[in-house]
């Protein structure tokens, strides 16, 4: 393990060190698994961003059940700039808790976000969902390279929106009074209530994302569903839920090269996935980067 | 893309053929079936699949286990295909995935293709696979857009 200015002193250039230096100063990155040994030593897994080399999905969820937040992949084009965002989450979490996704697609100031390349759809119940999934699915028909895409975000913006129809909301004794019910209910979010189903894309990316107004989600919850997901191969679907067993985290784990997943308690849970904007293969193999952020 | 979830069930002596088109998801309704010898299933007009449909799949095509000596699949899109890869119960022992729908992509004019690839043919439950050639629009080779190491991971359900 070593400081991440030291193992990497030129991932960003001079004039953009200069800005983040002072933040980036006691942040540390392990590369896994070259100096797996290290982790048993380690006392504050929430400052080191874990660089995977090669490792499972197996073997990242069951290091994020040991307190690890950040992992970047190295074996990607991406891995300078995916490395910054982690550094600067670890860094400065609140900077992230306006929850918006355009830093996720690779925006640069002068390529910002328009009508064209972002849509944002509110949403209160379950019964909207087909029109705001045929809204988002007309949104990703508007270019080939999301035309490509489509099947696996549509997967994936439909699993997010049954966990906050039906999962997020709680009430002030922190009761989940969808989360038993069955997912062809119709069902509807308190007055006042609201979440959203978004989606942007760059010239490299494409993020589809939700989030909701409860922020009742826990990370460590999360993690510990992924890791039950991930133990096996196959994912099974018998038991005694109402919802799908877990099968629609590992959709959404599966079908994107990024989950990022930031929880504000009370407030809002974001999620969100991003797929490379080169087909099916580069999002389905196992060089993922996952973000994690509980404030 | 999310068009409601239809079926079509036809019946020959010994045979039964059912359709299945749309989006499978929590309002899907998968038909009782009656017993009979053989069932073929034909995917090609289902768009996608969420964690409800997978379930609901999975609890249909084991019931069908019960009522019928074999079970073909047919013209499964890529969508499914990573469902039978990815969940333990979505193929039973009497299923057989005769044909898959594989996308190709040519990343340079972002043209994609899908191209069936047919059992016995393209591959085998010993490990055959034949990877077609497939030309873009622009008469340039294509890359097929699914990781070959494990797409057909299925076979060996």
């Amino acid at each position: 393990m070593s400081p991440l200015l030291v193992r990497y002193p030129d991932f960003l250039t001079k004039e953009s060190l200069q800005k983040v230096e002072p933040l980036l100063r006691d942040i540390f990155v392990l590369h896994y698994p070259t100096e797996r040994a290290q982790i048993q030593n380690l006392h504050d897994p929430k400052r080191v961003i874990i660089i995977i080399e090669k490792a499972s999905l197996k073997e990242v969820f069951a290091l994020a059940e040991r307190g690890y937040m950040q992992f970047v992949n190295k074996n990607r084009d991406d891995f300078s700039q995916e490395l910054l965002f982690s550094a600067l989450m670890v860094a400065k979490p609140t900077s992230f808790a306006g929850p918006s996704p355009m830093f996720l697609a690779n925006f640069s100031p002068n390529t910002g976000p328009n009508e064209e390349n972002h849509v944002s759809i509110p949403f209160t119940s379950n019964f909207e969902k087909h029109t705001i999934l045929e809204k988002l699915n007309f949104f990703l028909m508007q270019d080939n390279k999301l035309l490509n895409l489509k099947e696996l975000c549509v997967q994936v913006a439909d699993e997010m929106y049954m966990n906050a129809m039906f999962s997020a909301p709680i009430d002030e004794t922190n009761k989940h009074f969808f989360q038993n019910l069955r997912r062809d209910q119709n069902v509807s979010y308190p007055s006042g209530k609201s979440a959203k189903i978004f989606s942007c894309y760059s010239q490299s990316r494409v993020i589809i994302g939700c989030t909701d107004p409860y922020g009742s989600l826990r990370i460590q919850t999360l993690i510990g569903h992924l890791n039950a997901v991930f133990m096996n191969d196959l994912a099974k679907t018998k038991d005694n839920s109402a919802a799908g067993a877990g099968v629609g985290l590992k959709y959404m784990v599966e079908n994107a090269s990024l989950l990022y997943c930031f929880v504000k308690p009370g407030e809002f849970t974001f999620m969100a996935c991003g797929f490379l904007l080169k087909g099916m293969k580069a999002n389905l193999n196992e060089n993922k980067n996952i973000h994690f952020i509980q404030l | 893309m999310t068009t409601a979830f239809s079926t079509s069930v036809g019946n020959s002596p010994n045979n039964c053929k059912i359709i299945l088109s749309g989006y499978l998801n929590e309002l899907a309704v998968l038909p009782p079936m009656k017993k009979d010898q053989n069932l073929s299933i034909d995917l090609d007009a289902v768009v996608g699949i969420n964690s409800i449909g997978t379930r609901k799949w999975c609890q249909w095509i084991s019931d069908c286990t019960a009522l019928f000596d074999k079970i073909t699949l047919e013209n499964c899109p890529v969508i499914f295909v990573k469902t039978f890869n990815q969940i333990a119960d979505s193929l039973t022992e009497k299923c057989t995935v005769n044909s898959v729908k594989i996308p190709f992509y040519s990343e340079a004019i972002d043209e994609r293709k899908m191209i069936t690839l047919f059992l016995g043919k393209d591959y085998s439950f010993d490990g055959l696979f034949r990877v077609p050639d497939v030309k873009d629009s622009t008469g340039a080779a294509m890359e097929i857009d699914i990781i070959t190491d494990n797409f057909f991971n299925f076979l060996k359900k």
